[in-house]
Formats: C-alpha cells, structure tokens, sequence
C-alpha cells in the first residue's frame, strides 16, 4: 500500500479528504525534514495507531530496571508521530495518525494465535466520569482496521479503570461502600457491554487489572447482578507479584480466576505527556490540551511457538 | 534408549579406504532426505536439554573420591527400567527421562523423556525434571555413589587410584601415560573412535593446558608427575620429545576433552529457513555463554589457567595429520585445516537479508566436488558450502555391518561425519524422511553446571533468548572470525569478568532512521529526533563500526545509556508483553536474577568458586596441586550443596537449589 491512498477498511469514522504532503511516497527511510503542511491546523480529535513496537525496536530497547511504565507507549507515540505523520487522514478537525507498516492481517490462521487486548480508560485525576460504552465499541473497531478484520476475538481482554492501582491493605467499610457505588455508577455499563461480548464469542477471557481481592468480590457481586460475567484474569504488576497478599492468590485460585503479571504504570498517558509528545509536530493541536479518552494496547502471540508478532497501541483523545 | 547401534568397526587402516564411499552416499542420503523435509512445517516449539553426569565414587575411609566405572550397568538398569514403565503407567516417571551412554565409562547422559513445548509455563517443568533426572540416576547407584553434574574431572589421570575399579593406564586402544582404555565407555564405537583418531592423526592426540602460577608452583613449570612407559615409540619422554609443553598441563588421550560434561540445547524450528537463522544468531553467542558458564579450571590435578573445558576437547579429538595441521607440506593430504573436528562454527548459513557476505570472513575449507554436486541438486551457496565444509572430515567409525545401506531409507553416512563435526551449533535435518521431527538447531557451548537450579537457569534463559530473536528479528551478525576471537578470550581465567568480547552494538532491524527514544524517562518524552542528525549508520560506514568490545555485564545486562538493552533486556521486553501467571513469571525471575548476577559478577562462576575453594583448602601448598583430599571435600562440598546441606551464597546467592 502506497502512503497517499486510503487504505481498505479504515475505520468508519475517517471518512474524506486524505492529506499527502511534502511529496514523498514509499516506505523507509521515512524520516521527515520539514513540518507537515497542516501542522498548525487546530486539532480538536486525535486519533494515532502505532507501529508494530517489536519491529519498531521501540519494545526491544525498553529499560527493563523500570518495573511500572508507560515507556513503550511514549516512544511508539513518538515513533509513530515522527514517521507517520506525513501519511495522516484529516477530516474536518479530527486526525488519524497510522503507521501504516503495522497494519495489515495477522500472517497465520487466526487459530494459532493468542490475542490479548488491554484498554485503559483515562480521565483526569478526581473527575469522576462514567466510563463510556461508545469508547469500547471504537476501540476495537479501531482493532479491526489496525489488523484488517471483522469483529475479532479477542482470547484475553483486559480493563483498566482510571487511576486504580493495587492496595494490599484491607479497604474499610467506607472504602468498600465507596468503591461499590464507583462499580455501580462508574463501570457497571462498560463492564455488562464487555460481558456481552464475553457471552456472545467476541471476548475469550475478560479481566481487570489491578484489583485486590475485595474489589474483585465486589465487581463479582454488581456483574452477577445484572447478569454480567465475573472477572476471570487480574492483573497485577510485576513488581507486587511475589508478594501478593495469600488472600487473593487464594480467591483466585477458588474462582478460577487468572492472576498475570504487567509492567504498565497507573496512568499510561497522562494529558500532559500527550502534548509534550505533538507539540514538536503538531504544535496548535498540543496547546489544545488534547484530553486522551483510552489508549488500546494489543499483541498477537503465536502460542505454539512462543513469538510475539504484533504489537502496538491506539490512541484516542480529544479536546475537552 | 539409544544404546548406539552394535557392529563390527573397522580399523582405521580399512576405514581409510571407505571414506570416499561413506561421504558420497552421506550426499546422497542428505540430499534424498532434504528433498523430502525441505518444505517441512511445524507449528510448535519443541525443546529439550542434555546434561551429562559423572558418578563420583566416594571412599570414606581413606577419604578418596574416584570416578565409577561401572556406568553401564546403571544404564542397563535405567533401560530396563525406561522399557517396562512404558508397559505400566503407574512409573510414569522413567518416561520422563531417557538415557544415554557418553564417552566416559563414568559418564551418563539424561534428557527429558518428551521435548518441553509451551511457553511460558512449560519452562517451570525444566527444573523438576533435571531433578527428577537426578535422582532416578541416584536410585541406581550404590550407597556411596553420586551423579555429579561436573565439566571436567579434577582429578582424571592423576597417578594413583583415581578410577573405581581401578585399571593402570597405557591401554593399546588410547596408548594413554595416564588413564587406561577402560575409562573408555565399553561399546566398540568408543575405542575405536579414540584409536583411530590417534591412527589418523599419525600420533597421540596432544592436549597441552596453561597451568596457574601460583605463589609456590615452579617456574618454568615441568610436570615431574609424568610416567614413561617402554611400549611404544612416543612413550619415552612426552616432555623432550615436546608432546608436552613447559608451563602447561599435559594431556594426551580423548577421555581428557570427551570425558568432560556439558550442558547441551535443542530446538525445533518450524522450517529449514528459522532454523538457519536461529543458528547464525546464536552462534554468536557461543562464546558469551562459555564464558558465562565457565565450570572447568581444573585438568590432572591441577589449577590451570584456563577456565572452561572447550579447547581441550578440541585437542582431545584432533585428527588432523601434520600435513592438515600446517606443520608439513600437503602430500598426501588434500586441505590444511586450520581447525580440529570440535571446534567453532566456520561460517554463517542463513538467507536472511542481515547476513552479509563480509560476515563470513574465514576462509571456508570445503570439497569443490561434494559443493558441486549439492548445487547442481539445488542446494544453496550458503548450505552448500556448510554441507561440503563439514564433509571434508574422515568418518572416524565405520561399522562392517553397515558399510552397504539404502541411501533412499538410511542417513547413516550422513550423520557418521555430521555427528563426528563438534561445532559450537550443529544445523541438524530431520532423523529421517518419515520423521514427525523438523529442522533443529543445537547449542553446544555451554559447561554443565553444578546444580539442577543453574542448570535449568541457563536452559531457559538459551530459549527464552531464541524466542526474544525470533520475536524481535534481532541482528547479532558480526565477522565470524570476531566470534572466534572471542571464543579464545572465552577460556581466559575469569573472562567473564576480565575481558571484553566483540558484539554487534546496533541489534535491531534498522527500518527506522535513528534509534528509537532510549531510556526515556516514564511519562516524560524526550525532544523529538525528527530534525536531528540521524543516529544511525549513513550509507558507507565502515563494518568495524557496527560492532564493539563489551563486557559480559553489558552484553548480558545492557548498556542504558547507549541504547543497548543487553540479551537479559531482550528477554524481559520478550515476557513482559506474554500473559505470565505470576508463579511462572516469579520462579522465571529467579533463573534470570542468576543469570544476571553471574554476569555482573555478584555470583561466581563455578570455576572461579572452585578455584577458590581449592587456594582456601588448609591441604593447599599454593603450587596449583588439587590433592587427593582437596579433590575428594570439593567433590563432597559439590554433592552437599546439592541436597541443600551446604549454603554457598558466593556461587548460588540465596537462591534454593
């Protein structure tokens, strides 16, 4: 695929005029010497699909002293923006940023391959929002575009709520009441919609991240409630995961519950992170202060063999 | 079990004369087999390892450790013992393992009864079945016999009683002044194959170590511990005839390289082509794990000043004339050979686009005929001049029996000097046409480690590495005489810490121009390269730029600060993107925290842990004689830590072997 056509099976919302600046066509070197010509457009919708990071070297350079961090993510961004950008699909003030070398359909049978789909939901510190059912639906429509499919089973999908990070200290009863009304008001929708995925053969195995075990019970008890599935994965950073609290390990074991490592940080892409990295580029869209509404990460593992062939993230924010 | 097959073998006099015959249906054989596997697939990764064990033979009365020979029978036994469980599921566990003879009278091989397959939670079966291993090896010894996972023997060849039963040396098949041809496993292959590597090379194979000065040992050092036999015409005086050199440890069997253990890797590629590539890449780092598993300081009683046992098995089994050797004028040889039947890999066999052809910088002795006949069946350049590389040997070992085989059915031929080539990797095709096996690759540089822990630690992290390159498409490729620089750095006394060793500096496939942000900060990008000079190599730079010395710390642990995240790098950028349950991923941590720490120096090695245990032992005379008695506490100390009765954090930290 040449980088000024539009691409088969974008994703719907990037509809219209396809940008081609500066001339240059063809794959690598990509590298850009001059500002795009609508760099200074106003931005009010960001859209951005990484490269494949295990071919980008973006993963295989990653400082592995770190034990939380969204350092792939920022230098995927980075990346992608650096090469990418020329090849963007504008539509009125929303942008789609693609690397295009990393779309495309998985090389093998679907069957061989194990797919694992992390969405963060981000909002800002102390707002209080309900995590948007529509954004689930767009991120993986936007997985679809990414790896040229139709309603992909996804074999792991985990959710991350905003700002939720591990506690190995018992909550109190105010703890739990308060976290029992943010299930009620804040995750409920978007976990029944992912439940329903799960029900219908979208979802293979659907989890959280970060949960202590009674969080998790509470998340069971308001699911079951509305007739959603309980969570089946939890995962927990890599840096806690030797010493995890034996309740836990035990509750997982006793609901059948998967308990699998990470390395990600708490907020993977902080407002203030996503301007830094467009201001050298995208410099008006930068001062915008574009607000990230989730950040989608995936990977395609062929299991038998144990290799890791795609990976990358999307990126969705907007102005708020 | 595969107790090898039985026969009649031909002296080397009358195998001289079917060696044309053996290599030209070897071809033949390769190439039927090729035609029928070249477009196999496999879907999985299959793995196994090999670990070779020595039964150590205490004596506690007079305090004597010896090798015991009488590891055939435990063998038989295990056989036996493999064949009827396989009758009765209720032990299943003898089917967990397989058994093989080695060399070594005193020496046994156990493998995993089925390849490990999935990844990551197969990994955590490694342990429990080298274990496993381990002791069903144990249950078929006497009381006061051990399994012993030990690369060199201290003690083999000292005079004295250092074999159980005891035999006096200079037997006719190794005309040995140390060790008698009984050390030599009794299976008609192993004598014959000493024997006639020694008729072929027209003398005694000739093994000559650097010995370790030490405050008191003499200088120049002249083994007076040499005996003189009246046999034959190389007996009289090993020193003066200049077999055996001033300041070195003289050796002069196969027993003394081939006697040694190690610690062996097999993979199974999907196809020929991953298979080619795994190869190269690891290739590379046949030195940097020699160095890191560096097990073997110690030859006949002596502290050398070598640290790893590769070079004297290169020795051991050098069947080069004088006339190979470059010692003579070609005569009745065909090539000079700058190197013996075992030793590093000569030349890189992949297609892949990185392998450039200056990375292939020796130059390559192979058989114009046998290249010739492999191209004209369409045979690539590159497999083609490994094929006719590895065919420019002699079959050592042929058997009467089998002389006349079906070249459509057998690979015989092809394996007798596939299998007689010891390289740092071996490329292996499937056994056979109807095999369910695919394409492997071997890694075979490694020194067998003292506990199942490290073992397991540095199996893991071999296949963890070669999934981190597949996934990563790495480029480790640097001037192969590069990789042979740094295999002799390898065997230097502490090298894991004292010498540097070439590696490429710039791993990843280069679609980018200018490396990636490196070490960014969390959360904070860093300013954009977009309209920065690009980092990385313009057009025309040289290849010795493309490479650099490094530490074993830099190679293993990355270098941060220049974007090189070090192979422990790769592999936790590798598993932290799998899903890992976190018991996996905790006990996965522990063989990478080893692995790490060997690296960085926080842990010894086991050679430099045994060097010190014998320069601590109050016996000690600090003139590099490992005694009797140092020699039977070390061995003591070695089976101690292995049932956990002895705490050796300088070697194992905290962990729990």
């Amino acid at each position: 695929m040449t980088a000024v056509q539009a691409p088969e099976g974008f994703h719907s919302a990037v509809h219209g005029a396809v940008h081609a600046t500066n001339g240059k066509q063809g794959s690598s070197p990509r590298s850009r010497t001059a500002p795009v010509a609508f760099a200074l457009e106003p931005f009010s919708h960001l859209t951005l699909y990484t490269g494949n990071t295990m071919r980008t070297g973006t993963t295989g350079l990653l400082n592995t002293t770190q034990k939380k961090s969204n350092q792939e993510l920022v230098s995927a961004v980075e990346d992608t923006l650096n090469y990418s950008l020329e090849t963007a699909h504008i539509s009125g003030t929303h942008i789609t940023i693609a690397d295009q070398d990393a779309r495309g359909p998985l090389d093998s049978d679907r069957a061989k391959y194990d797919i694992t789909v992390k969405l963060f939901f981000l909002s800002p510190a102390g707002v209080s929002t309900a995590l948007s059912v529509q954004h689930v639906d767009e991120a993986l429509g936007h997985l679809d575009a990414v790896l040229h499919a139709t309603d992909l089973v996804i074999d792991h999908f985990i959710l991350a709520i905003p700002n939720q990070s591990f506690d190995e200290n018992e909550l109190d009863d105010a703890e739990l009441e308060a976290f029992a009304q943010e299930v009620q008001q804040l995750y409920l929708p978007v976990w029944k919609r992912l439940s329903d995925l799960r029900t219908g053969g979208r979802i293979g195995r659907l989890g959280v991240t970060e949960f202590s075990k009674q969080q998790l019970v509470i998340l069971k008890e308001a699911a079951l409630a509305v007739g959603a599935v309980a969570p089946e994965i939890d995962q927990v950073n890599l840096h806690d995961c030797c010493v995890l609290p034996k309740e836990l390990i035990e509750y997982a074991k006793a609901e059948g519950i998967e308990l699998l490592t990470h390395g990600d940080t708490i907020n993977i892409l902080p407002k203030s992170t996503l301007a830094t990295l467009l201001q050298p580029h995208l410099p008006v869209a930068s001062e915008l202060s574009l607000s990230p509404n989730f950040v989608l990460k995936y990977s395609a593992v062929l299991g038998g063999r144990g290799l890791i062939t795609r990976k990358g993230y999307i990126v969705d924010a907007v102005a708020a | 079990m595969g107790l090898l097959s039985l026969g009649t073998p031909m002296h080397w006099d009358e195998a001289k004369k079917h060696a044309h015959h053996v290599r030209t249906h070897g071809i033949i054989q390769f190439l039927n087999l090729w035609e029928a596997t070249k477009d196999s697939q496999k879907d999985c990764l299959l793995w196994g390892d090999e670990v070779e064990y020595m039964v150590v033979s205490f004596d506690e009365e007079t305090k004597r450790a010896r090798l015991s020979l009488r590891v055939w029978e435990i063998l038989q036994v295990l056989a036996k013992q493999e064949e009827d469980a396989k009758l009765d599921p209720t032990n299943k566990q003898l089917v967990d393992s397989s058994w093989h003879p080695e060399f070594g009278r005193y020496m046994l091989e156990g493998t995993p009864g089925q390849p490990y397959m999935g990844l990551p939670r197969d990994l955590l079966a490694v342990e429990r079945n080298m274990k496993l291993r381990r002791e069903l090896a144990r249950k078929y010894m006497k009381p006061n016999e051990v399994p012993i996972t030990l690369t060199s023997y201290p003690r083999l060849g000292c005079a004295g009683e250092c074999l159980d039963p005891h035999y006096k040396p200079h037997g006719p098949a190794a005309r040995s002044l140390f060790l008698p041809d009984e050390v030599i496993n009794a299976h008609a292959r192993f004598p014959t194959l000493a024997a006639n590597i020694r008729r072929r090379r027209g003398s005694k194979v000739a093994i000559n170590m650097p010995i370790f000065h030490d405050k008191n040992t003499p200088k120049p050092f002249i083994d007076p511990t040499i005996p003189t036999f009246d046999d034959y015409p190389e007996d009289k005086n090993a020193i003066e005839q200049g077999a055996a050199l001033p300041d070195h440890i003289y050796m002069d069997a196969m027993a003394f390289g081939m006697g040694c253990s190690c610690l062996q890797i097999t993979f199974q590629a999907v196809n020929v082509e991953e298979a080619r590539k795994i190869y190269d890449q690891m290739a590379t780092l046949g030195p940097i794990m020699l160095a890191l598993t560096a097990a073997a300081p110690i030859y006949r009683g002596y502290l050398s000043d070598v640290d790893c046992r590769w070079n004297v098995i290169a020795q051991s089994v050098d069947d080069r004339t004088e006339e190979e050797r470059g010692l003579k004028p070609l005569k009745d040889n065909k090539y000079r050979i700058p190197k013996s039947r075992y030793d590093s890999i000569d030349s890189y066999i992949s297609n892949d686009p990185n392998n450039k052809p200056e990375y292939n910088d020796i130059p390559l002795i192979y058989d114009k005929d046998i290249y010739k006949k492999l191209s004209d069946n369409g045979i690539d350049d590159l497999l083609a001049r490994h094929i006719s590389h590895l065919f420019i040997r002699d079959p050592l070992v042929i058997f009467h029996e089998l002389l006349n085989v079906d070249d459509n059915e057998s690979t015989d031929h092809f394996e007798n000097l596939q299998s007689t080539n010891w390289q740092t990797m071996r490329f292996k095709p499937p056994p056979s046409k109807t095999s369910p096996i695919g394409w492997r690759v071997e890694f075979r540089s490694m020194e067998v480690q003292l506990t199942d822990f490290e073992n397991a630690a540095f199996a893991i992290f071999i296949v963890l590495v070669t999934r981190a390159v597949l996934s990563f498409n790495t480029n480790f490729y640097i001037p192969i005489s590069k990789v042979d620089e740094n295999m002799k750095v390898a065997h230097h006394r502490n090298a894991v810490l004292g010498e540097k060793f070439h590696f490429r500096k710039q791993i990843f496939p280069q679609s980018r121009p200018g490396t990636p942000a490196t070490g960014t900060p969390s959360g904070s990008p860093r300013v954009s390269h977009a309209t920065l000079p690009h980092l990385n190599r313009p057009a025309g730079q040289s290849q010795s730029e493309e490479y650099e010395l490094m530490t074993i710390d830099e190679i293993i642990n990355g270098k941060p600060s220049v974007g090189f995240p070090g192979l422990l790098g790769l592999v936790n950028n590798y598993l932290n993107t799998l899903n890992v349950d976190i018991e996996t991923r905790c006990e996965i941590s522990k063989y990478l925290e080893l692995i790490k720490k060997r690296a960085n120096g926080t842990l010894m090695t086991a050679a430099s842990w045994m060097r010190q245990f014998v320069q601590n032992h109050p016996e000690y005379k600090q003139d590099s004689v490992v005694s009797e008695k140092i020699n039977y506490d070390l061995m003591k100390t070695v089976e101690k830590i292995n049932k956990g009765e002895v705490q050796v954090p300088e070697l194992l930290g905290n962990f729990t072997v």
